[in-house]
C-alpha cells in the first residue's frame, strides 16, 4: 500500500509541478516581429513564402504630435489608419500587420492602433522587436 | 701712369693671341684716339670679357661718382657683363640686374648723376641684350613654346622701357632748348645723339621679333612689316645724313628683305645708295649679298663675297653681318661640306654669340628646305651641332637641331636613326611627348626607312607611358594607324598584340577577335592562327553573339580578309563551326582532308540537323564551347531543341563523374519535357549556389518560360521567394512581384493575379509611373 502511496504521491507531485494555472492571453496574443534580412541569400529551408508582404505601422511622435507611417503614407490620426487598412484587407488578403512604436510612444496609443488593425480585419497582428 | 702701361700691355697681348688679323686694318689696333675705348674694345672683340671688366674696374678706380669718367666706366662694365651672359646659357631677370648693377649702383647712390640718362640707357640695352638672347634661345628651339613666350615678353618689356626713355630723354632736350649757356648746348647734342641711338635700338628689336617666326611664314612677314613701319617713323624723327638715320635705312630694308620683298628691298637699296650712304661698310656690303642672293644674283653676290673674303675667309676683317652673309651663301650654293666648315669657323671668329647666331639662321633655313629639292644642305652637319649641344648638356636644343636633320634627311633610314637620336635627346630634355612626336611624324612621312616601323611602335610607347588624358584612345588609333602602315613584320605583332590587350581591357572583345585576325600572309604561321581561333572563342564565351548583332558580321568580314592557305582555312572552319551563328555556316570553305572529321560533322549537326557518329569525337576541351554554341542554335529554333538536347546530355552521361546541376542541364530537360527532374535540378541548383537569389531568379525564368503548368506554378513560388528575400521596392523586388502576376494570369489565375497588383498598387503609392502602369494594366 505504502509504494502505491509513495508513486501516487509521486505522481502528483509531479502533475502540479508541470501544470499551469495561467489563463492564456487572447485578446492581445504577445507575437513579435523580427526585421527581415532584406539581403540577396535566401533560405531555401523556409517554409513557402508570403505573397503579400507585410504592412508595418510606424508610431512616433514629432513636436508633440502622433505621426503614424505605413511606408511612405502618413496618417493623421488612428481612424485614417483604420480606413486604409480595411481598403487593402477588403481585397480578401491577410497580410501580417505589424506595429512599430518608437520607444516614446505610450502603450495606450499602441494599443489603440493594434485594435484598429483588428477592427479593419487583420488576423495577424504583431509587434516589431530589435533583433537580438 | 701704370694703368697706362697695363692698358698698353694688355692690347698687345690681345692683338698677338690672334685677332692682330682682325684688326688688320690699322696696323697698331687703334681706332679712335682714346686709347681705353680701342683696348676695351678689342678685348670685348676678342671674347676676353673679364679682361675687360678688369680694366673697367681699374681705369674706374679713384674717379669721383658724379664725374663723367666715373658714368663712362660704369656703363662699359655694365656692357662687358652684358656681353658675357649673352654668349652664357641662361640670361635671367637676377642676371640682368647682375648686368645694369654698376650703372644701377651709382644711379641709386647719385640720383643728380650728370650722365644719368646714360646709365639708364645702359640699362635698357642690357634689356636688350637679354631679349636677344631670348629671341636667339627660342629660335634655336622653335618648338619650345615657353621659350618663345618668355622671348617676346622680354622684347615687349625692353621695347616699351626704351620707348619710355626716349620719351623722357626728348623731354629734357626741350626744356634744355630754352637755355644758351655752352654746358646746356653740350648736353643737348649729347642727348640728341643719345636718342638717336636709341631709336635704332627700338627699330633694331622690332626686326628682332622677325626671328621668332620662321622665314616667310604669315608671322614672320607681319613682324617685318611692323619692323619696316618702325623704321619709317623713326627715320621721320632724325635728321638727314646721321649715322643713326643711315642705320635706320639699313634696318629699314632689312625688313622688307625679311618680308619677302627682295625686289622693293632692291629698289630701297638703290635709293639708299643715292643718298651718298657708304655701303662699303661690312653691314651694307652683307645686305647687298644677301638681297643679292634673294634675287638670285649669285656671281654678284659671289663678287662681293671674294672681295671681302679673298682666298682664305678666316683671316678676313670680323664682321658677324658678313659670317652670316657668308653661310647663307654657302647654304644655298651646291658645294657639299663646306657649311659644317664655315660654322666653326664663326665660332672662332664671332665667338659663342655668333655661332649661336649662325645656328639659329641654319635651323630656318633647314626648316624651310626640308621638303624642297635643296639637296646641298646636309642635315648631318646640324646632327653633328646637336650632338655637341647634347654634349654641353643643352639636350632640349640638341633634340631641335636633330629634330630638324630628321625631318630634312633624305635618306629614309638614316631619318630614322636621327629621330630615333632626336627622341633621346626630347627624353633626356624631359618632353617624353615630343620624342612620341618626332618619332611618329619622321616614321610615318618616310614609312620605307629601315626601322620605322619599330621607331613608331617606339613613340607609341611614349604615348602610353605619359599621363595624359584620352591617353588610350590615341595609342589605340597610333597602333591601328602603326598596323595599317607596316602589316606584316615583327614590329607588327607586337603592335597587333597590345591592341588586343588594350580592346581587351576595355571589354571590346570582338574588336580584338578582329585585330587578331588582321595578320599578313608573310607572317600567318600556326601561332598566329591559334590565336586568332583563342581570340574568337574567347569573344564568344565573353560576349552573347545572339545580342550582339555585329559579331557574326565582323566575323565573316574578318575571315574573308584572311589569307587563303590550308593552316587558315582549318582555322576559318573550325571558329565558325564554334562561334558562328548557323546562317553564317553556308558560307564556310569546305573540308582538308586532313582535317578532323568531328569538325565536319559539326558543321553539318548545325546546319541540317544530320547526326554523325564522329560528334561523339569531339575532344573534351572543346565541348564546353560546343555546348554553348549549340544551346544558343537549340534556343534560336525551338524545332531542333530536342536533337541538341538529346545530344549534349549523352555527351554528359558518358562522363564518369556526376553531372553538376547547371541553368543548362535544368534548360535541357525542359525541352526534354522532363519537368519533375528539372525541378529537382533546378531545387539542387538553387541549394548549391553561393548567390541563391541569382539562381532563383534563372530558374524561374526558365520555369516560367515553360509551357507546362507545373513548371509555371513551381516558378510562380520560386519568384515569391526571390520577392521576400529582396529589398520591398528593389528593381529585382518589382521584377519578382511581375513576373509571379504575369505568370498567375497565364495560368488562369486571373483573380490573385489582380489581387496582388491591387495590393502593390495600395501599399506602394510612390510607384514610378511606368511601374504602376504595369501593375494597373493588371489590377483593371
Amino acid at each position: 500500500m505504502t509504494p502505491m502511496i509513495d508513486v501516487v504521491f509521486l505522481l502528483l507531485v509531479f502533475f502540479v509541478w508541470t501544470s499551469s494555472f495561467e489563463i492564456p492571453e487572447f485578446d492581445l496574443p504577445s507575437s513579435i516581429a523580427q526585421p527581415p534580412a532584406g539581403g540577396t541569400e535566401i533560405s531555401t529551408d523556409t517554409p513557402p513564402p508570403e505573397a503579400f508582404d507585410e504592412i508595418v505601422v510606424r508610431l512616433d511622435r514629432r513636436d508633440a504630435q502622433l505621426v503614424i507611417e505605413v511606408g511612405s503614407q502618413a496618417f493623421p490620426d488612428v481612424d485614417a489608419l483604420g480606413t486604409y487598412l480595411t481598403e487593402i484587407l477588403s481585397l480578401g488578403v491577410q497580410p501580417p500587420v505589424i506595429v512599430d512604436p518608437a520607444d516614446q510612444i505610450s502603450m495606450a496609443v499602441a494599443v489603440q492602433v493594434y485594435d484598429a488593425a483588428r477592427d479593419a480585419g487583420a488576423d495577424r497582428v504583431l509587434f516589431a522587436a530589435e533583433p537580438e | 701712369m701704370r694703368n697706362r702701361f697695363l692698358g698698353a700691355m694688355l692690347l698687345a697681348s690681345s692683338l698677338l693671341v690672334g685677332t692682330s688679323d682682325s684688326l688688320g686694318q690699322a696696323p697698331v689696333g687703334r681706332r679712335t684716339t682714346d686709347l681705353d675705348q680701342d683696348l676695351f674694345q678689342a678685348l670685348m672683340n676678342a671674347s676676353r670679357f673679364s679682361d675687360a671688366i678688369e680694366l673697367c674696374q681699374a681705369r674706374s678706380r679713384g674717379a669721383d661718382p658724379r664725374s663723367d669718367v666715373a658714368a663712362k666706366w660704369a656703363i662699359r662694365t655694365s656692357q662687358a657683363l652684358s656681353a658675357k651672359q649673352l654668349v652664357n646659357e641662361t640670361f635671367t631677370d637676377t642676371e640682368i640686374q647682375a648686368a645694369q648693377e654698376p650703372v644701377s649702383q651709382l644711379l641709386s647712390a647719385y640720383p643728380g648723376q650728370a650722365r644719368s640718362f646714360f646709365l639708364e640707357a645702359q640699362q635698357r640695352r642690357v634689356q636688350r641684350d637679354a631679349a636677344r638672347h631670348a629671341v636667339l634661345r627660342a629660335a634655336v628651339s622653335p618648338s619650345d613654346k615657353a621659350q618663345n613666350e618668355a622671348a617676346a615678353g622680354r622684347l615687349v618689356r625692353a621695347a616699351s622701357d626704351m620707348e619710355a626713355l626716349s620719351e623722357r630723354i626728348a623731354d629734357e632736350r626741350s626744356r634744355l632748348s630754352g637755355n644758351r649757356d655752352p654746358d646746356s648746348q653740350q648736353q643737348i647734342t649729347d642727348l640728341t645723339r643719345l636718342e638717336q641711338s636709341l631709336q635704332v635700338d627700338l627699330v633694331s628689336l622690332s626686326l628682332l621679333q622677325t626671328e621668332l617666326f620662321s622665314r616667310g611664314s604669315q608671322d614672320g612677314i607681319a613682324a617685318a612689316v611692323s619692323a619696316e613701319q618702325a623704321a619709317i617713323a623713326a627715320e621721320s624723327k632724325l635728321p638727314n645724313g646721321s649715322a643713326a638715320r643711315r642705320e635706320i635705312e639699313r634696318l629699314r630694308i632689312e625688313s622688307i628683305l625679311r618680308a619677302d620683298q627682295a625686289k622693293r628691298a632692291d629698289a630701297a637699296w638703290k635709293q639708299a645708295i643715292d643718298k651718298e650712304i657708304d655701303f662699303r661698310s661690312p653691314q651694307w656690303r652683307a645686305l647687298r649679298i644677301r638681297l643679292d642672293l634673294a634675287l638670285a644674283k649669285i656671281p654678284q653676290a659671289e663678287s662681293l663675297l671674294a672681295a671681302f673674303y679673298g682666298t682664305t675667309p678666316g683671316s678676313a676683317p670680323l664682321s658677324v653681318e658678313m659670317d652670316l652673309a657668308r653661310l647663307e651663301y654657302l647654304l644655298q650654293s651646291t658645294q657639299k661640306g663646306v657649311v659644317g666648315p664655315w660654322l666653326d669657323e664663326i665660332s672662332k671668329r664671332g665667338g659663342p654669340y655668333a655661332r649661336r647666331r649662325a645656328e639659329a639662321w641654319s635651323l630656318q633655313y633647314l626648316k624651310q628646305s626640308s621638303f624642297s629639292n635643296r639637296p646641298n644642305v646636309d642635315p648631318s652637319i646640324i646632327a653633328a651641332q646637336a650632338k655637341d649641344w647634347l654634349r654641353r648638356g643643352e639636350a632640349s636644343r640638341a633634340a631641335d637641331l636633330l629634330s630638324a636633320a630628321a625631318a630634312a634627311e633624305t635618306d629614309t633610314s638614316r631619318a630614322i636613326s636621327r629621330a630615333i637620336e632626336a627622341a633621346a635627346a626630347w627624353r633626356k630634355a624631359g618632353s617624353p611627348i615630343k620624342a612620341a612626336e618626332v618619332l611618329s611624324d619622321i616614321a610615318l612621312s618616310k614609312p620605307e626607312g629601315r626601322g620605322a616601323a619599330a621607331a613608331h611602335l617606339q613613340a607609341i610607347v611614349l604615348v602610353a607611358a605619359s599621363n595624359d588624358s584620352g591617353v588610350v584612345g590615341k595609342v589605340e588609333s597610333m597602333l591601328r594607324r602603326n598596323l595599317d602602315q607596316w602589316p606584316q613584320g615583327k614590329a607588327a605583332d607586337g603592335a597587333r598584340r597590345w591592341l588586343i590587350k588594350l580592346l581587351e581591357s576595355q571589354s571590346r572583345f570582338t574588336e580584338a577577335a578582329v585585330a587578331a585576325t588582321q595578320v599578313a600572309a608573310a607572317d600567318l604561321d600556326s601561332n598566329q592562327l591559334s590565336r586568332i581561333l583563342s581570340q574568337w572563342r574567347s569573344a564568344f564565351r565573353l560576349i552573347e553573339p545572339d545580342q550582339d548583332s555585329g559579331f557574326n558580321t565582323q566575323l565573316e568580314e574578318a575571315f574573308a580578309s584572311l589569307p587563303k592557305n590550308p593552316a587558315a582555312v582549318g582555322t576559318h572552319r573550325l571558329t565558325f563551326a564554334l562561334v558562328a551563328d548557323r546562317s553564317w555556316l553556308l558560307g564556310v570553305p569546305s573540308a582538308n582532308p586532313a582535317e578532323p572529321p568531328w569538325i565536319e560533322a559539326l558543321i553539318e549537326f548545325r546546319k541540317a540537323g544530320k547526326e554523325d557518329q564522329a560528334l561523339s569525337a569531339i575532344p573534351e576541351t572543346e565541348r564546353a564551347d560546343v555546348i554553348r554554341r549549340l544551346m544558343l542554335d537549340a534556343r534560336a529554333e525551338p524545332s531542333r531543341r530536342r536533337a541538341i538536347a538529346l545530344l549534349i546530355d549523352a555527351w554528359i552521361d558518358s562522363r564518369d563523374s556526376e553531372p553538376s546541376p547547371s541553368l543548362g542541364w535544368v534548360e535541357r530537360l525542359l525541352w526534354l519535357n522532363q519537368i519533375s527532374e528539372a525541378i529537382g535540378v533546378a531545387s539542387s541548383l538553387i541549394k548549391q549556389s553561393p548567390d541563391s537569389a541569382e539562381a532563383i531568379q534563372g530558374v524561374a525564368e526558365l520555369l516560367g518560360s515553360s509551357r507546362d503548368l507545373e513548371a509555371r506554378k513551381q516558378a510562380i513560388v520560386w519568384w515569391d521567394q526571390l520577392a521576400a528575400g529582396s529589398t520591398a521596392g528593389s528593381d529585382v523586388w518589382h521584377k519578382a512581384k511581375l513576373s509571379a502576376i504575369r505568370l498567375l494570369e497565364v495560368t488562369g489565375q486571373n483573380d490573385q493575379a489582380r489581387q496582388r497588383a491591387r495590393y502593390i498598387l495600395l501599399t506602394k503609392p510612390d510607384l514610378q509611373l511606368d511601374l504602376r502602369r504595369r501593375y494597373q494594366a493588371v489590377s483593371n
